[in-house]
């Protein structure tokens, strides 16, 4: 699965550890979801949405 | 935007691997000692502090140190550490039936492999169907 994580908080000049103590997930998570290593949960990926301001679909794509 | 979550590791989580490793250490004197093994006793406790320091030292820098901590503080480390676990159960039930066929053909019991295996898949099969009714 894509996401314009790494997009999304380049915009708000956050960095990876910034973004993950907000979520309350570790900076290696974040990393690990940029680089589509790892696919978060749809819990997750909701608190990323709603962080952003956007809808989980305009974040994260199927390929 | 202020949506920051509390870590979901307590400080008595975090504290409680490297305790269990020390607790450990003790044991390995106790035990050392009263076989009078004084030896053995200074150097099972030296490799469990070792091995405790080593992982509250690295914890902060490095991810696999973190979770051999006990440090699951989100949904993808929980996740490593449950294919982890799956990962070592499948190669202990390998060595399991393997020592189990290696004594039956030794022509003995297979004791007390057949217990261990037993017990593994009793387990198996109960966890299996309590997870399931979980859904």
């Amino acid at each position: 699965m894509r996401n314009e994580v790494r997009q999304l908080r380049t915009v708000m000049g956050l960095s990876q550890q910034e973004l993950g103590r907000a979520l309350g997930v570790s900076r290696q998570t974040i990393n690990a979801i940029e680089q589509s290593r790892y696919d978060p949960s749809l819990p997750l990926a909701i608190r990323m949405a709603r962080y952003f301001g956007k809808t989980v679909e305009e974040i994260f794509h199927v390929d | 935007m202020s949506t920051d979550h509390k870590p979901e590791t307590t400080r008595g989580q975090r504290w409680a691997v490297p305790a269990v490793g020390l607790a450990m250490g003790v044991v390995f004197i106790a035990i050392f000692l009263a076989r009078h093994e004084p030896g053995m006793a200074a150097g099972g406790f030296a490799t469990m502090a070792a091995y405790v320091l080593i992982l509250v030292m690295a914890s902060r820098r490095s991810e696999p140190a973190a979770l051999l901590r006990g440090q699951q503080t989100d949904e993808r480390r929980r996740a490593i550490n449950q294919r982890a676990s799956t990962f070592t159960l499948n190669v202990l039930v390998l060595v399991l039936l393997a020592g189990f066929v290696t004594e039956l053909i030794r022509g003995h019991s297979g004791h007390p492999w057949d217990v261990l295996c037993g017990a593994g898949a009793v387990t198996y099969i109960l966890a299996t169907i309590y997870f399931s009714r979980r859904g």
